[in-house]
């Protein structure tokens, strides 16, 4: 891809993850203002996702990729749908990680916000939490396409099971801390405060994760993704190999 | 209109090719249909006049192709869109969206026309296919058939001159295909569309064609014209419907294209022949008894009322169309699926009872895709799994594999196999564990002639062996020539039952060709035997 | 959609969505989000086909009452103690120390706490229930047709993945039955080999529909200069600068908000002209399947109007209707 168009999808990745933060970041007291940046950062995160989709698709997507994207993200809404009420057992993003690893990292956001999408097409849960699902997951698949391949397969599942584990703890925070504000409001002592020092929002955040259940919550989502992607990733990254060679559809790996 | 030269094709990495110099012409608004053995290029050939081959297949073309004036060879599938149509064995593989009415647009949105134009071509093509009462509907609601002429419009509806069509009626009932045929038929005649299509079944067609190419296992191509007698055409394939073989055994001459056309051959003819002796069988001890079968899916009863005994070493048909409860029936039978009534085993137990490792030992099942049950990637792999898991010796599984289908080489992936042989291996994993008793479901589905011959030998040895045999199937010539007794279902309830000589005769427009021709044989085998 | 929903196109239904969640979210004006809640309810109940109505009712409703009653009672155990107001409840003080971590739970609690608890949980429902609405009334598959040209690839994708999975999830049925037949059932060691096999039968079937699509043309592309290439990647990448400051300027500072809302405004402008640039990449026209009428000129009128006025209300900075007060 063109540097230009890769330096401007950083600039958005690192952008959104600002956004997510943004409870650590602001810097006033008055819930007026921070529900007003909390509205405005509601409207602007769909409108990073377009700009990131519009970004990956810019070089033009031909059609078996279309093809191949559309049966991952598929497969990935069944396996969702399937994992879905236990608490924790979120079945999600092992496929996302694996597609990314194989395909490329705009593949892997291609993947990931699209399974989220598709996944609450299917099911029904679309909400104001959406956009921020997708971009999370998004750049999950986005930093998968940029781990290392070595030869070995063992060597790979280390790559892969690392960031199963950091992933899934980091979409957890991030989407933690989108619902922080909603949940625990403001003035409580697990809210957030305004303009109090980083560390000290940032200990209010661990209590809160881990008061809500949210840790284990984030922490059930890191064993199913690592025990899941062990478990599949040797098969599944040969099959989609053979079957891309197949279609003359390139690989990464 | 359509003008081959030279044309030649090899897979990457094969230096041997597919087909080679083939010249063909075809004409403007000529319904042609092209035939042969699997493997022989007929679907590549067909997909070389849009561009599908080569850009999206892995290999070389050679040779030039045009069409109306252009030459067409080279350019990618997307650039020929407005020429040609393409439509596939299985529509809703290909299908983008939701309503009808958005699948027959969305050709016409790639190639950029206006919406008014969009709105009156989408009218016109609909009223042609008699869809026109559909384009609101969601695309799974629809039937085979209907999906079938959605798949067509939405292939001629940008006013596209040519349209190629793989197996279209493969998945249809025989009075959906009926009427599809004829759609294609109108379509080259009235509406000069030239219609190119390969088909396995040649005997609904002849009459309706205007041409058929023959291309044979080795890549050559013969073309014969209707206008010049179809005769010697048909003369040359080694492989084809009982009507024709009926023709050819009788040395008649023209060959009858229609079963109309056999009759008054055959009356004409003035053959009487003496009603065939009963295939008679030590009919031996009772292998299965079903009594008062019931299934049942949310309350609508899928199958009801099902009694059967099968005889040990007998093959029986299940025969029916799609959704009349064959499936379901040999899912009971099997102790799968939650049923009312009694399945009970020579020894007495009920297969439901019994845990599925334990099954084995008597009941085998292959369902309607053999290759589910193939999941390992090398088919050494599935051998050696399944002697485990029937704790075999060694050898076992792959001794009867072998005897289903000879040598081959074991280092291949299950998946690259043919239709065939992985139903001969599915096969032999089922029967691994001993079983003396086996369900087939629709296992002729993906085959050829050449290989549903294969697969009738092979169940007539097993028979030989003791095996008792239930097959389900809706292709009536497969059962004509193999099956002793036979169960007509028709919505999930048994309408018929007896030996397959006394019930063939009475399935009218169902019968095979040669009962339908001489009324009074079932096989061309039987006539050849009789004179 | 039913029937009774065609007086508005599927875009009109979430652009009212949209409008209604974003007038929940700038205001905490209790009477307000009930009247949202109200009027989405309102809505569902009218043009929600009957199906998804009930359905979407009682699930909504559910959401709605769990998320106050969550909220009131995190207020209640995590409560800070504000000495001098009129407590309500009096809870005993719980205290818990961690090394140098302290913790306060409960404590009296006051009838302020309960009231902006009671506030907040409405809030958030209040924008559930705008969301909700609109995916109700107006199914959003609807919507992948009317995306962007740019993003005509994208959309694609996920509508070839909406039609495929149910398909998938009858295959996985299949497979799974086939493999009892094997007594390999659900042993975990074995799930690849269900994975696989579906995975592999549902790619070849896919890779069927590329062909397909592309027999039907496909992939067609205008030519974009590298001009106008360049020109939407400016534009793109100082919409995202613009934001970027505006973002700062909201949480970092004490600026007028209306500054921040200029420049979000200018960076939606870039955007949507460097979208404009890439669509004309594609030779591709639109099927219209659903006109806007008037109907939905007034309602998008209506609502972006109450947006306005309410927004105006909540930002003192922005001094626009003043004079309607």
């Amino acid at each position: 891809m063109r540097f230009s168009a890769r330096f401007l999808i950083y600039v958005v990745a690192v952008l959104s993850i600002a956004i997510f933060c943004w409870p650590l970041l602001i810097n006033h007291d008055g819930s007026a203002q921070a529900s007003l940046a909390q509205t405005t950062f509601m409207v602007l995160m769909p409108v990073l996702v377009l700009l990131m989709l519009t970004e990956f698709s810019s070089g033009g997507i031909d059609s078996r990729q279309i093809a191949i994207l559309g049966v991952l993200i598929a497969l990935n809404s069944v396996v969702r749908m399937l994992g879905a009420g236990a608490g924790g057992i979120e079945t999600a993003f092992f496929l996302i990680l694996i597609a990314g690893y194989t395909f490329g990292a705009s593949f892997g956001y291609l993947m990931g916000a699209g399974s989220l999408l598709v996944s609450a097409l299917l099911t029904g849960g679309v909400g104001p939490w959406l956009p921020f699902q997708m971009m999370a997951a998004g750049l999950l698949g986005f930093a998968a396409g940029h781990l290392p391949h070595p030869k070995r397969i063992g060597f790979k599942l280390v790559w892969l099971s690392v960031l199963a584990v950091v992933g899934a703890y980091a979409y957890g925070a991030l989407m933690t801390m989108w619902n922080w504000p909603f949940l625990a409001g403001n003035g409580s002592s697990i809210s957030y405060s305004a303009g109090a020092p980083l560390a000290s929002n940032l200990e209010r955040f661990f209590t809160f994760e881990l008061v809500t259940g949210g840790l284990a919550w984030d922490t059930g989502r890191a064993i199913t993704t690592l025990v899941l992607t062990l478990l599949t990733a040797p098969s599944l990254l040969a099959t989609l190999e053979r079957v891309a060679r197949r279609a003359g559809y390139k690989t990464i790996a | 209109m359509i003008s081959i030269h030279q044309l030649s094709f090899n897979f990457a990495g094969s230096s041997q090719p597919l087909f080679s110099e083939l010249d063909l012409d075809f004409a403007s608004g000529e319904f042609a249909l092209i035939c042969g053995p699997t493997g022989g290029g007929k679907s590549t050939l067909l997909k070389s006049l849009n561009g599908l081959v080569p850009f999206h297949s892995s290999g070389t073309l050679r040779g030039s192709i045009q069409i109306d004036g252009q030459t067409t060879s080279g350019k990618l599938p997307h650039d020929l869109a407005h020429l040609v149509g393409y439509v596939n064995q299985q529509p809703e593989g290909a299908f983008v969206s939701d309503l009808v009415i958005e699948e027959l647009a969305f050709g016409m949105e790639q190639l950029g026309f206006a919406t008014d134009v969009m709105h009156q071509r989408i009218d016109r093509i609909a009223e042609r296919m008699k869809i026109s009462h559909l384009l609101q509907r969601p695309l799974d609601s629809l039937s085979g058939g209907q999906q079938q002429r959605v798949a067509i419009a939405a292939a001629l509806v940008a006013g596209q001159k040519v349209l190629l069509l793989d197996e279209p009626t493969s998945a249809l009932d025989v009075a959906a295909a009926g009427k599809l045929l004829h759609m294609l038929r109108e379509l080259a005649t009235i509406d000069g569309v030239t219609v190119i299509m390969i088909e396995h079944r040649i005997e609904r067609v002849l009459e309706l064609v205007d041409s058929i190419t023959y291309l044979d296992s080795t890549g050559r191509a013969t073309k014969a014209l209707r206008t010049e007698g179809f005769d010697e055409i048909l003369h040359q394939m080694p492989l084809v419907p009982p009507m024709i073989e009926l023709g050819k055994q009788l040395n008649w001459n023209p060959l009858p294209l229609s079963i109309a056309e056999a009759k008054s051959l055959w009356e004409q003819s003035g053959l009487p022949l003496a009603t065939p002796s009963q295939h008679t069988h030590i009919e031996g001890q009772v292998a299965l008894f079903v009594r008062d079968l019931e299934v049942k899916y949310d309350g609508t009863p899928a199958v009801s009322n099902l009694s059967q005994s099968l005889a040990k070493g007998t093959i029986t048909a299940l025969f029916g169309e799609n959704g009349s409860g064959k499936s379901s029936t040999l899912w009971a039978i099997l102790g799968e699926t939650v049923h009312t009534g009694t399945v009970t085993l020579a020894d007495g137990q009920d297969p439901a009872d019994l845990k599925a490792t334990e099954r084995l030992h008597h009941l085998a099942l292959v369902p309607q895709s053999a290759s589910d049950l193939l999941l390992l990637s090398s088919i050494a792999q599935e051998l050696e799994d399944s002697d485990d898991f029937a704790n075999a010796p060694t050898g076992t599984t792959e001794a009867l594999f072998i005897d289903l289908v000879g040598a081959i080489d074991l280092k291949r992936h299950p998946r690259d196999l043919s239709a065939g042989q992985q139903l001969a291996l599915a096969l032999a994993i089922q029967l691994a564990k001993g079983a003396q008793i086996l369900l087939l479901d629709e296992p002729t589905r993906g085959l050829d002639y050449q290989a549903k011959h294969a697969l009738a030998l092979q169940l007539q040895q097993l028979r030989a062996n003791g095996i008792t045999i239930l097959l389900a199937s809706h292709d009536v010539e497969f059962v004509a020539g193999l099956a002793d007794h036979m169960l007509v279902l028709e919505g999930g309830r048994a309408i018929a039952q007896g030996s397959a000589a006394q019930i063939l005769p009475t399935l009218g427009e169902y019968a095979p060709q040669v009962w339908q021709i001489t009324q009074c044989a079932l096989t061309v085998q039987e006539v050849a035997d009789a004179i | 959609m039913s029937n009774r929903a065609g007086v508005l196109t599927t875009a009109t239904w979430w652009w009212l969505g949209l409008a209604l969640a974003l007038l929940a979210s700038l205001n905490s004006f209790a009477p307000i989000q009930i009247a949202i809640c109200s009027l989405s309810i309102i809505l569902i109940a009218a043009y929600a086909s009957p199906a998804k109505r009930n359905a979407a009712l009682r699930n909504y409703g559910l959401l709605a009452v769990s998320i106050v009653v969550i909220r009131l009672i995190f207020r209640v155990i995590f409560n800070t103690y504000i000495p001098g107001q009129n407590n309500l409840i009096n809870l005993p003080e719980v205290s818990l120390h961690f090394g140098e971590l302290h913790f306060a739970f409960m404590g009296p609690v006051s009838d302020t706490t309960i009231l902006d608890a009671f506030n907040d949980g409405l809030r958030l429902s209040a924008i559930i229930f705008g969301v909700a609405m609109a995916n109700t009334i107006a199914n959003p598959r609807k919507l992948l047709r009317s995306t962007p040209s740019a993003l005509y690839e994208v959309a694609t994708a996920a509508a070839v993945a909406v039609n495929l999975a149910p398909q998938m999830l009858v295959s996985i049925q299949r497979v799974r039955r086939a493999r009892l037949l094997r007594g390999q059932g659900n042993r975990l060691r074995h799930l690849s080999g269900l994975v696989i096999p579906v995975l592999e039968d549902t790619i070849a079937r896919s890779l069927d529909l590329a062909a397909s699509m592309d027999s039907r043309g496909f992939g067609r592309r205008g030519i974009l200069s590298r001009r106008m290439v360049a020109v939407a990647r400016m534009a793109t990448l100082l919409g995202t600068v613009l934001l970027g400051l505006a973002s700062y300027l909201l949480l970092a500072t004490n600026s007028n908000p209306a500054i921040s809302f200029g420049l979000v405004a200018i960076a939606l402008l870039l955007f949507a002209s460097s979208l404009r640039i890439w669509g004309t990449h594609s030779v591709r026209t639109k099927l219209v399947l659903e006109r806007r009428g008037i109907a939905d000129y007034l309602v998008l009128a209506l609502a972006f109007g109450a947006l306005a006025i309410v927004a105006s209300q909540s930002i003192p900075a922005l001094q626009l209707f003043s004079w309607l007060r």
